[in-house]
């Protein structure tokens, strides 16, 4: 078995455990056996702890689709952090300069304030779902708004994409201000807390749809190793050796774009996920994406996972907005790693 | 084979190329040759098919180059750029074996194939090392080796690599390290293109020449037919002496002239006390 395989199961193995241990930690006390043990019972029909019908119900309904969300939202930002970092040759890249954040929170903040414009059946029919959707519509448009301004002569060009990129999101900053300028001080903190992230609206209803709408593009992603290797040699390097530089961009923003959108959508905005799995990643590893970039989806998860069980038990019963708690460790620990490690590994 | 036309080549108003036609044939060392700005990196970005020529036609082994897709162009041709940043610190044999990206073979034979090239180019011990970290001629052989996997794939069809000033800011034994293995190349009916500032260099290893000046192409043939004293003195503009081994067994020699220096005041009022 070869290294990288190694790393990758040591990592999912550690996955593993997280999420076994958020499992059973929260309000209703509910052992790691029996975590196990429920779900043995549920998929085998095998018994063998005892628990009660009340924990049971609190961890598949409750406990459960959160964290497979907080899981599946995590590994969508690593990886499509990674792969965005690799296509544009730069390790500031985080998901968000492409637009799709701002975009859906743009149209979220629409919602949220001038919602109670729209007739009363389609909001009360569409009022769990409609939100997400018009979120991850927003992202979308943005995403494809900026991809085409950075378009010159059938060509991408990934300066500009970025520069246009930050020219959106500005714009799109200046609407939410606007919007929010009219806003009754309860859509306002709504607004707030969407903002800032928030798992705690995980449920079943909403994971059909949502999680293979993080989960499968970011599972695309993984197979564009090897384009994204070639890349970091430059782009008209790339081509030279063979990749379809056009189509491998298109394609790679695509899927991060349909990852982050979904995953925005739901959650809200979560920050500093994407930029610092990477890194952490590449200073330990190398930069390989062979390994970065399943190892950043399963190492998001991972962070993201801890995180969540975090903001949900540190102030509990309350809950802390999960993006808070994401930039609060992740921050200093970026700042640690920028003055610990060697510098030549980094970038 | 590499079929070039170009009537004329345009970016913006500014005329690059023009009333251009070369046929360059594997299996020799082909040199391009000219001041700055005369248009010899724009000949190559047309060659290597990274520019599409405005007026005029690629042909590479019978194709019009833009209709080959990239994958089955990597295989006919490799392009040295003159300088590239590595964007992740990858280590050296990363680099190199990256080289193989549209080659159809496992890591590890990857491996042993890339290794291999290392050690003709002596940067064999430094494929842990973080390519960043390399010195400027190590950087560049660790690239020559990366494209040299590229081109050494098996093929059907003719196979060409382009090198854009290989060797320039290079000391000199590396300068020859370097040019004394693309002339190896050259054995394996691989055609090196190369872009060259050193004229001597130029002397010692290509075997043909073009000589390009302002966008057109001055003189074409073997590299002592196209390196006189009358030809180099017209493109560059700068008085030479080109120096013949009496023996005739070594290249000839170019020496360029010193720029004469203005004389100081004080020298040229004593030089009128001398008279």
């Amino acid at each position: 078995m070869n290294k990288t395989t190694l790393i990758l199961l040591a990592l999912s193995g550690l996955l593993g455990l997280s999420v076994l241990w958020s499992l059973s930690v929260g309000a209703v006390d509910i052992s790691s056996g029996q975590v196990v043990s429920v779900f043995l019972q549920k998929l085998l029909d095998v018994s063998w702890m005892d628990f009660s019908d009340q924990q049971a119900r609190v961890l598949m309904d409750i406990r459960f689709p959160r964290i497979l969300f907080s899981v599946a939202i995590g590994g969508g930002l690593g990886i499509s952090g990674a792969a965005m970092q690799g296509l544009f040759r730069n390790p500031l890249v985080e998901p968000g300069l492409i637009g799709v954040s701002s975009g859906a929170a743009l149209m979220a903040v629409l919602l949220i304030v001038f919602g109670s414009l729209l007739p009363a059946e389609i909001f009360e029919q569409w009022k769990n779902n409609l939100q997400p959707l018009v979120a991850f519509v927003g992202g979308l448009i943005t995403t494809l708004l900026v991809y085409r301004l950075s378009r010159r002569n059938g060509k991408t060009q990934v300066t500009l994409l970025i520069l246009s990129g930050v020219a959106i999101n500005a714009i799109l900053g200046a609407s939410i201000g606007l919007a929010l300028y009219f806003a009754d001080d309860q859509a306002l903190r709504s607004y707030t807390f969407w903002s800032m992230g928030d798992l705690g609206g995980a449920s079943w209803s909403k994971a059909g749809l949502s999680i293979p709408l993080v989960c499968v593009p970011a599972l695309f992603l993984v197979f564009f190793y090897k384009p994204l290797n070639a890349l970091a040699l430059g782009e008209a390097e790339a081509w030279h050796l063979g990749v379809s530089v056009e189509k491998v961009k298109y394609v790679i923003i695509g899927l991060s774009a349909l990852s982050i959108g979904a995953s925005v959508a739901v959650a809200g905005m979560i920050g500093f996920v994407g930029l610092v799995v990477p890194h952490i990643l590449r200073v330990t590893f190398g930069p390989n994406h062979q390994l970065i970039l399943p190892g950043s989806m399963i190492t998001g998860a991972l962070l993201l996972n801890l995180a969540d069980l975090f903001a949900r038990t540190v102030v509990a019963p309350s809950e802390i907005p999960i993006g808070i708690v994401t930039a609060c460790i992740g921050g200093p620990f970026f700042l640690w790693l920028l003055m610990n490690v060697n510098q030549k590994r980094l970038v | 084979m590499y079929q070039i036309t170009v009537q004329k080549h345009t970016v913006g108003h500014k005329v690059l190329l023009s009333d251009l036609s070369l046929e360059i044939k594997p299996g020799k060392v082909f040199a391009i040759l000219g001041p700055n700005g005369a248009g010899k990196s724009t000949l190559l970005k047309l060659l290597s098919g990274e520019a599409k020529v405005k007026k005029g036609r690629v042909v590479l082994n019978q194709l019009p180059i833009e209709k080959i897709p990239p994958a089955q162009l990597a295989g006919m041709r490799a392009v040295l750029p003159q300088h590239s940043q590595v964007a992740f610190p990858y280590t050296a044999l990363e680099v190199v074996k990256m080289g193989g990206f549209s080659w159809k073979m496992s890591q590890g034979d990857l491996t042993v194939k890339a290794r291999k090239i290392m050690q003709d180019l002596e940067v064999d011990h430094l494929k842990d090392r973080v390519i960043t970290t390399l010195s400027g001629g190590e950087q560049q052989r660790v690239q020559l080796a990366r494209v040299a996997l590229q081109i050494s794939q098996p093929s059907e069809t003719d196979k060409f690599l382009l090198l854009d000033e290989p060797s320039s800011s290079l000391d000199m034994a590396c300068q020859h390290l370097i040019f004394g293995f693309v002339k190896e190349l050259t054995q394996q009916q691989i055609g090196v293109i190369v872009i060259v500032h050193d004229l001597n260099i130029a002397l010692q290893y290509a075997d043909e020449a073009a000589l390009l000046m302002k966008g057109k192409l001055l003189t074409l043939g073997t590299t002592e037919e196209v390196l006189t004293q009358k030809n180099i003195e017209k493109a560059y503009q700068h008085p030479v002496r080109v120096v013949y081994d009496p023996e005739g067994y070594r290249s000839p020699i170019i020496l360029s002239e010193p720029k004469p220096v203005k004389a100081t005041s004080t020298e040229r009022e004593k030089a009128v006390f001398k008279d």
